[in-house]
């Protein structure tokens, strides 16, 4: 039986704001549209299915997942060396991510949610401020002339439908929430929103030189010179959410494990042995 | 809590904290000039000084330094420094005119891979370099630009990321022209295309910015007998780039109208004079729209 | 004759003793035990009682002087007579040495007829204060009454407000040697039942020699790690019956003024009584200048520091000149002077609670001579630092609760020590640190942070902002089955 839990549905906008921030230069205008629709279609079709029966699709998902941590732990680690913390050993950084993502694994699926929907609150607040903030710097005209990025539209949306499906998986399905379409559509808004507003302020091309578009935004806010290099604060918000979906993909793991072995707790000693693989291999992918 | 705060302490013993400087620990850097002298970059820096009176016009001091590359030079500045090199606070970037092509994306690049600096510094080109940064106060050259760009629109404010992006779009360049005779003085603006600079007169500039929808305000006069005029404030401009149209819309507030004109007189004598001047520069439609407040003769 | 004697009672030199001779041996001949024995024919009348705790006047005018109205009358029909017709409506008829004792120490007068049949009269001294106003929880709207040391005052002003037999009371008596009476009070028909087993639950376990104040139950009732307090106590009668009405449930304790209320949310630190007393907007307005007062409690010293040692970046540059300017001749680093700051204020705080006020001017001026002015001019700490660290702590105090005040400066200390190490970075691991730790917490096996984490929009309407009350006519659904209000 499918419950309605409104913590998971919210964790689910936030990370795929996360996923998709992390991702912003594959897309284009049009193909986050049609991979929305795509991803609504596919995730339609996996919530009938019941994938949950067979063991290749647990096991296909801790694999992919652990794929994705090596990935994401990475782009979240750079993010915070080139944004907050310049000249500061990556490897600190990452460490500290880890940790405090193993203490958060500790508790249950429930705390954990809970953690991410007290964030909510800042991360929409703070989501709206920088909207507002930024409204006096965007330029329609940015958005007119460029509507295809250099990737095809079919690489696009699929790629698209691919991170919000995931992110489906890891909400959704970890929680037994079921799914609406209510959901998909404000998480498409806060996408969409974030993406017009870094290419009508930015254009096309500063995005892709910028390695941070989203961040590069806020350095132009200068209000009644003081309000300014307020990009900081943002960068903040937009840690949350990376946070949040690193914390996530590293809870479907636990759960997808406990699903293998049957067990309903997985040893706290298989965490920190995760933890620390993620660790080494980052350590060397570095 | 408590084992994450051993950790915390543990971690904070083996990184000794990377990068915990203290304030007074930095040598904060307002301006970079660079010029260009016999193939070897020659780069003059204004540091702000030590003790402070106003923190709002610091007194700063000025050092030179020679290299072969931008990067090599910036990172010889810390042989002639007690300090770390702190760039966050760059306000402004001045270039010589010797400056040519490559050299320019030489700058762009340094600009770009240094991730302290922000994209938001205002970039001037001028005559005399050393001039320009030894004999002009703190922040003097971004007031003269912002207040131009914002009274009577004779500038653009170009920041880096401006640079950036024309730069790689293959576009026109436009830059503020700086120079110091005996004076600070705003002398227009200079574009730079195919590795050649090329000046722009300050009347002329106000078209360009009609161009790129970049009007703020300005005031305009025009006589019509002897000794009478007509002054015109242009209060706000939007411009709509279509593929073969301009679509200018104006708020037009009339403060003197010795001639006594018409409001349909006012229109077309505005609109005659913009579109002449805006026929230089480009060669799409101009359509414009005006509203007119003040006072006109019914 | 002698009532028969457990085994236990006998006295190591085995005689047999009557009860007077067993309290005197027992109480080592205190000379506040009173004993005076009256004969009357055939019959005699021990009487004791407890010189400091009875009241003497109630003792002549109520049994004294009836006893001496007295004559020739047989045992039993002197019993039924004193039964009956003394003028009190507290008599008891014990049977046994233990529950003497215990009517003794609780203030009554005992009267041994024939050292065999025991009356307990009630005649206990008024030993409390009157019912006086508030102290530290004040407001300036509503009733200004607030608990006494009283049990049974505290009781009345609580049935003074719920005049309804559903308001429940179960009682306990804890402490080997104290003896507390222990109350858990609340409304039958809208507490939920398991709330009451389970408070009982816990207080029956407890097992101490001695319970003093209502502040010593609150380890065995307050199972979470967290450092924010999950029990609310409250001097204020009308705060704790508002509480029954929510359905919640009150433990009062005899000798203390405070109330314990339970289960507590950390939303409840943030509301006074007089929240109720005014207009929804203007309570909004104050639980927000809360909130923000709160977030700037913990969070504006660390924001210090990480702003002047690690993301120097995210100023402007004249409030970077302005800081550097005044850090000139400062010899710490800024972390250490924020420890200091912060350290030398608790200091401050603390003798001014223990010092008695007529030396709390002299300690002010001097703290605050030697804090402000003279450890800037000596170049010891920065202006900039004194604002921080005062504007810090005035909000850290605004909390209503002095143990929400006392819990607030640990994260604030956790927070400069992690944004010294990592600058804002540090913030955003301490922040995920205390929300960790505050989503675990649970008080009374209800959720802490309840209408936030899990969300209920309809409770949040009287959470950080209070809308209209017609807005909320329902009872918290985690506390009360019985959801109607209002209607």
């Amino acid at each position: 039986m499918k419950t309605n839990n409104i913590e998971s549905r919210i964790s689910f906008i936030i990370i795929s704001l996360g996923i998709f921030l992390l991702n912003i230069k594959s897309f284009s205008f049009l193909g986050i549209i049609c991979g929305s629709l795509l991803s609504l279609l596919v995730i339609l079709l996996l919530d009938k299915l019941k994938l949950d029966k067979y063991k290749f699709f647990n096991i296909f998902l801790i694999i992919f997942s652990f794929l994705f941590l090596i990935l994401y732990l990475n782009k979240i680690t750079y993010f915070i060396g080139d944004n907050i913390l310049r000249e500061y050993s990556l490897v600190s950084i990452s460490l500290t991510l880890l940790i405090a993502i193993y203490l958060l694994l500790r508790k249950n699926y429930h705390s954990i949610i809970k953690v991410i929907l007290l964030a909510a609150y800042f991360i929409f607040i703070f989501f709206l401020i920088g909207f507002l903030l930024t409204i006096p710097y965007m330029k329609l005209s940015n958005v007119n002339i460029h509507l295809f990025s250099t990737n095809t539209l079919l690489n696009e949306s699929l790629y698209y439908t691919l991170l919000i499906t995931y992110t489906y998986l890891l909400t959704y399905r970890v929680s037994n929430t079921k799914f609406k379409v209510k959901d998909l559509i404000i998480s498409f808004g806060f996408n969409i929103i974030t993406y017009l507003s870094i290419i009508s302020i930015l254009g096309q091309v500063l995005m892709y030189i910028f390695k941070y578009p989203y961040i590069s935004i806020f350095k132009k806010v200068s209000l009644i010179g003081f309000i300014e290099r307020i990009e900081i604060i943002f960068s903040l918000n937009y840690l949350f959410t990376f946070f949040f979906l690193f914390l996530l993909a590293f809870y479907n793991i636990k759960y997808n494990l406990s699903f293998l072995i049957k067990k309903t707790k997985i040893n706290n000693l298989v965490l920190i042995i995760l933890t620390i693989l993620i660790f080494l291999i980052n350590i060397m992918l570095m | 809590m408590k084992k994450f705060l051993l950790i915390i302490i543990f971690l904070f013993l083996i990184t000794g904290c990377d990068s915990y400087i203290e304030l007074n620990d930095l040598a904060i850097i307002n301006t970079i000039g660079i010029e260009k002298v016999n193939d070897k970059y020659h780069i003059l820096i204004s540091l702000i000084d030590e003790e402070i009176e106003n923190t709002m016009e610091p007194s700063t001091t000025i050092k030179e330094i020679e290299g072969d590359n931008l990067n090599q030079a910036i990172n010889d500045l810390s042989l002639k420094l007690s300090k770390k090199i702190y760039l966050s606070h760059l306000d402004l970037l001045v270039i010589n005119e010797t400056i040519k092509n490559n050299d320019l994306e030489t700058i762009i690049n340094f600009f770009l891979n240094n991730n302290e600096t922000r994209e938001d510094f205002l970039v001037v080109i001028t005559d005399n370099l050393k001039n320009t940064l030894e004999k002009t106060k703190f922040k003097e050259i971004n007031n003269l630009i912002e207040n131009n760009k914002q009274e009577n629109s004779k500038t653009i404010y170009t920041t880096i990321s401006d640079v950036i992006k024309n730069f790689y779009q293959k576009e026109n360049i436009y830059f503020p022209y700086v120079t110091y005779q005996e004076s600070l003085s705003l002398d227009g603006l200079i574009t730079y295309i195919n590795n050649s600079y090329k000046k722009i007169k300050s009347d002329d500039v106000i078209y360009l910015n009609y161009l790129f929808d970049n009007i703020d305000t300005y005031k305009i006069s025009y006589k019509c007998d002897d000794n009478k005029y007509i002054y015109l404030n242009i209060l706000t401009s939007k411009t709509t780039t279509l593929e073969k149209e301009l679509i200018i819309t104006n708020e037009l507030k009339v403060i003197t109208n010795d001639c006594k004109l018409k409001k349909k007189d006012i229109n077309t004598l505005f609109n005659d004079n913009l579109t002449s001047n805006l026929k230089k520069i480009t060669n799409k439609k101009i359509t414009i729209k005006n509203t007119i407040r003040g006072t006109y003769e019914n | 004759m002698y009532e028969k004697l457990n085994k236990e009672d006998t006295i190591t030199n085995g005689d047999k003793m009557t009860y007077i001779e067993r309290l005197k041996n027992d109480s080592n001949n205190d000379d506040d035990y009173i004993y005076k024995t009256i004969k009357l024919g055939k019959n005699t009348i021990d009487i004791v009682n407890i010189e400091t705790i009875t009241s003497s006047s109630d003792i002549n005018n109520f049994i004294l002087k009836r006893i001496s109205f007295l004559d020739n009358l047989k045992v039993n029909d002197l019993i039924d007579y004193l039964y009956n017709y003394l003028p009190t409506t507290s008599i008891n008829k014990i049977k046994d040495y233990e529950a003497l004792k215990d009517k003794l120490l609780n203030g009554y007068t005992i009267l041994i007829i024939n050292q065999n049949n025991i009356l307990a009269v009630e005649t206990r001294r008024d030993l409390t204060r009157g019912v006086s106003t508030s102290d530290y929880e004040k407001t300036i709207l509503g009733p200004k009454d607030a608990f006494i040391e009283h049990y049974n005052t505290n009781l009345g002003l609580i049935r003074r407000r719920i005049k309804d037999v559903n308001l429940h009371i179960k009682t306990f008596n804890l402490g080997r040697y104290t003896k507390t009476k222990t109350s858990i009070l609340y409304i039958n028909g809208i507490c939920k039942k398991e709330l009451v087993d389970r408070i009982s639950n816990d207080l029956e376990k407890i097992d101490i020699d001695g319970i003093i104040d209502s502040n010593y139950l609150k380890k065995y009732l307050n199972t979470s790690k967290s450092l924010f307090p999950t029990i609310k106590q409250t001097e204020r009668p009308d705060l704790a019956s508002e509480a029954l009405l929510e359905g919640k449930i009150l433990i009062l304790v005899d000798n203390s003024p405070e109330v314990i209320i339970l289960p507590t949310f950390f939303i409840d630190f943030f509301h006074t009584s007089d929240d109720y007393y005014q207009k929804s907007l203007n309570t909004t307005f104050i639980r927000l200048i809360r909130l923000i007062a709160f977030l700037i409690a913990i969070f504006l010293p660390a924001i210090y520091v990480s702003l002047t040692t690690h993301n120097k970046d995210s100023m402007p540059i004249s409030l970077l000149l302005s800081f550097k300017t005044q850090r000139l001749s400062v010899p710490f680093p800024a972390f250490m002077e924020a420890i200091l700051m912060i350290i030398a204020f608790e200091i401050l705080r603390e003798t001014d609670i223990r010092i008695p006020s007529s030396m709390g001017s002299a300690v002010s001026i001097l703290g605050g001579l030697v804090l402000g002015d003279a450890a800037v001019n000596a170049g010891i700490v920065s202006p900039i630092m004194i604002i921080v660290v005062a504007i810090s702590a005035i909000s850290g105090l605004l909390m209503p609760s002095i143990e929400a005040v006392n819990s607030v400066r640990w994260y604030r200390f956790l927070l400069i020590i992690l944004a010294s190490i990592f600058g804002y970075y540090g913030i955003f691991l301490g922040i995920i640190l205390i929300l960790t730790n505050l989503t675990s917490t649970k008080s009374e096996d209800k959720d802490y942070l309840y209408p936030f984490a899990p969300i209920n929009i309809k409770e949040q309407l009287d959470g950080f902002i209070k809308l209209p009350s017609k807005n909320k006519k329902q009872r918290n659904p985690i506390l009360s089955d019985n959801k109607v209000r209002e209607k």
